[in-house]
């Protein structure tokens, strides 16, 4: 359950552009990396970040509090079941950012180890490109024009593969 | 990290290998194989799946009949040596030899998820039975066999780490299902579902003799079962449970077939929702469920016969109670669930028809525990008669729940308005109670007034109707309050 009370240990998280983020220590266990950390004592009053910057570590904040809050499994099978579809939402609403955005969350994810929050946007991103052309998925993944395959190897790339361009 | 531009190679294929592999492996195979067009970097990163998924029919569009040679080309360029999870679709005309050289290939990369679905009967290899890795398999197909004589199946099945099977049989030979049952130790999750008749080898139904389902397993957490009518008496002629640890038990479709439990005493949840034609065939089956905290019932077809059935003598846990259609309709089953549930907190119902109540006596004792209620589809007077049994004995209800829905039949909105106006002045021994409208009542939230009544005299004729009934039911039922 939450445990937001003003008394309860507090972490500072530092992010590449300095801005300074105070939050719960029960959030930031959310991520095994700073749990680490803690454990092994050596995390100092403030945790820097030097490669994540403020807005994507805002977002993995909000994700971070939401699911330490959430209320864990329990006998009551009702509660469960609420607070399970109630994460759904929360998980789907946090999803609907622009690419650029999902895959800073995913390497700060990646890079801070919080496995949901990894899961959730490997997701995201392959809902995003599956049953999509090539085309569209260059411009979605932002991929650079200068490393195209050339006529030829394309033309290869299709015959080897040729059932799954049907 | 941000950055955008031409001359930056994407960000995502600068990821860690394993998360790419993690997204590649979230689609159908086929889709990540078309990743090898995207660029020069890209052209051989889908190697890195270590999930498949061949399940989709399209794969199939031309080329049923023939091997799908690729789903071996595939495997053998995937650099994996572990294969998380394995989907394919097999269809009848590929042939035995290559399922089996398939499927041994799949387990040689150490599979942990196998989902095959074949639209006959299928060959196993030997390796599978005896697969250390697997955690979960699911074998939907007419029956399974391995290549031998007929019906030759090996002693020595075992699947040491197999924690979930699903098996669904559409043809007929459970034979070797149970064996393969039988076979893992440590398995907590069970779905069996049978008799789906896909009209392949029906020739083969009258070779078959029906054997007992028999699931006797000390580990085994969930179990759900779907019986399909009529095929499913070709392929078992009973189900005997005997499951001490079982916590979840669910139950789809027909019950045609004759049911024992012999042992299920860790029951939290029960559900069945099914079609009855033998009313002591359900009263089996919640003799056997009636350790469990949940029960939910729903019935879709009316049973004909005599309606006093006896129930268990004792739902000595049961919290939550759920009944719908015929179990809900029929008022003499509602009171014998009262009586006999002490704990019971939490009560829904959905009937199909009206009926009136009739009197229990002494209060049950769950009326000292009751929280919450649910009824749904009932706004007829005899309907009140049952709320106002609830209302009037239930000290620490919470909330009453009353949701009109429109599944059997649509009410009169003046109706309506009667129904709530009644009901919001009925005497509540809990002072807390709240009563709820859900569904589709109308929008005034006050009740009906007598001002307003007289100003629409098709009103008057219908309060005299409900107030002789009102009259006619308190009388009645005097004694109780």
């Amino acid at each position: 359950m939450s445990t937001s009370s003003s008394s309860s240990k507090k972490i500072v998280l530092k992010s590449a552009d300095n801005e300074t983020f105070e939050i719960d220590e029960i959030v930031a266990l959310e991520s095994q990396a700073i749990k680490n950390m803690i454990e092994d004592e050596c995390a100092d009053n403030v945790i820097p970040l030097g490669n994540i910057d403020s807005k994507t570590l805002s977002k993995i904040i909000e994700y971070c509090k939401k699911h330490a809050e959430s209320p864990k499994k329990d006998d009551n099978a009702d509660i469960d079941e609420k607070a399970v579809e109630d994460l759904k939402s929360f998980d789907a609403e946090f999803a609907k950012v622009d690419m650029p955005l999902i895959q800073d969350i995913l390497m700060a994810a990646n890079f801070l180890n919080i496995d949901n929050l990894i899961g959730l946007m490997c997701r995201t991103i392959a809902d995003r490109i599956k049953g999509k052309t090539p085309e569209e998925i260059r411009k979605i993944l932002n991929i650079n024009k200068n490393d195209l395959l050339s006529p030829e190897q394309e033309a290869k790339a299709r015959e080897e593969n040729s059932w799954a361009f049907d | 990290m941000s950055s955008t531009g031409e001359h930056v190679v994407d960000r995502l294929s600068s990821l860690p290998q394993d998360v790419l592999s993690d997204i590649l492996s979230l689609m159908p195979t086929k889709f990540a194989v078309r990743t090898s067009l995207l660029s020069k970097r890209w052209r051989y990163t889908w190697t890195l799946v270590h999930s498949f998924d061949f399940k989709t029919t399209e794969d199939y569009n031309c080329s049923s009949y023939s091997r799908p040679e690729y789903v071996d080309w595939v495997l053998d360029h995937c650099k994996t040596s572990q294969v998380k999870i394995f989907r394919v679709l097999l269809d009848y005309g590929i042939p035995n030899s290559y399922c089996l050289q398939l499927i041994s290939k799949v387990i040689s990369l150490n599979v942990h998820e196998l989902d095959i679905k074949h639209t006959n009967s299928i060959s196993l290899p030997l390796s599978l039975l005896t697969c250390k890795t697997l955690t979960k398999l699911k074998l939907v197909s007419s029956g399974f066999w391995i290549p031998g004589p007929p019906f030759f199946w090996p002693s020595f099945v075992n699947l040491p780490n197999l924690k979930t099977l699903d098996v669904v049989l559409y043809g007929i030979y459970l034979g070797n299902a149970l064996k393969l049952i039988h076979g893992c130790p440590v398995l907590e999750n069970l779905y069996v579902e049978m008799g789906s008749w896909n009209g392949d080898d029906y020739s083969m139904v009258q070779t078959l003799k029906p054997l007992t389902l028999k699931v006797d397993h000390i580990n085994l957490k969930r179990l759900t079962l779907k019986v399909h009518d009529t095929y499913s008496k070709l392929i078992a002629n009973s189900i005997v449970l005997t499951l001490p640890n079982l916590e979840y038990f669910l139950f789809y479709g027909s019950m045609c077939i004759p049911f024992i439990i012999e042992e299920m005493s860790s029951l939290i949840e029960a559900k069945a929702s099914c079609e009855v034609y033998h009313g002591d065939r359900l009263v089996q089956l919640l003799k056997g469920i009636s350790q469990a905290k949940s029960i939910s019932l729903i019935t879709k077809h009316s049973l004909g016969g005599d309606d006093h059935w006896d129930l268990p003598k004792l739902f000595p846990n049961l919290k939550q109670l759920e009944l719908e259609g015929y179990v809900g309709h029929k008022w003499n089953l509602i009171p014998q669930f009262l009586e006999r549930s002490p704990n019971l907190e939490h009560l829904s119902i959905e009937k199909a028809y009206s009926y009136y109540w009739n009197k229990v006596k002494p209060i049950p004792a769950c009326m000292r525990k009751l929280k919450t209620v649910k009824y749904t589809n009932g706004c007829y007077y005899h309907d009140l008669h049952f709320l106002k049994f609830i209302l009037s004995h239930s000290r620490v209800l919470k909330t009453l729940t009353v949701d009109c829905c429109t599944k059997f039949y649509k009410p009169e909105e003046e109706d309506l308005e009667l129904f709530r106006g009644k009901l919001t002045k009925l005497r509540k021994a809990s002072r807390k109670c709240e009563i709820r409208f859900v569904g589709i009542w109308p929008a005034d939230t006050l009740p009906v007034t007598h001002k307003q009544v007289q100003t629409r005299p098709n009103r008057v004729k219908r309060q005299a109707f409900f107030n002789n009934f009102l009259h006619y039911y308190n009388g009645s039922y005097a004694h109780c309050i």
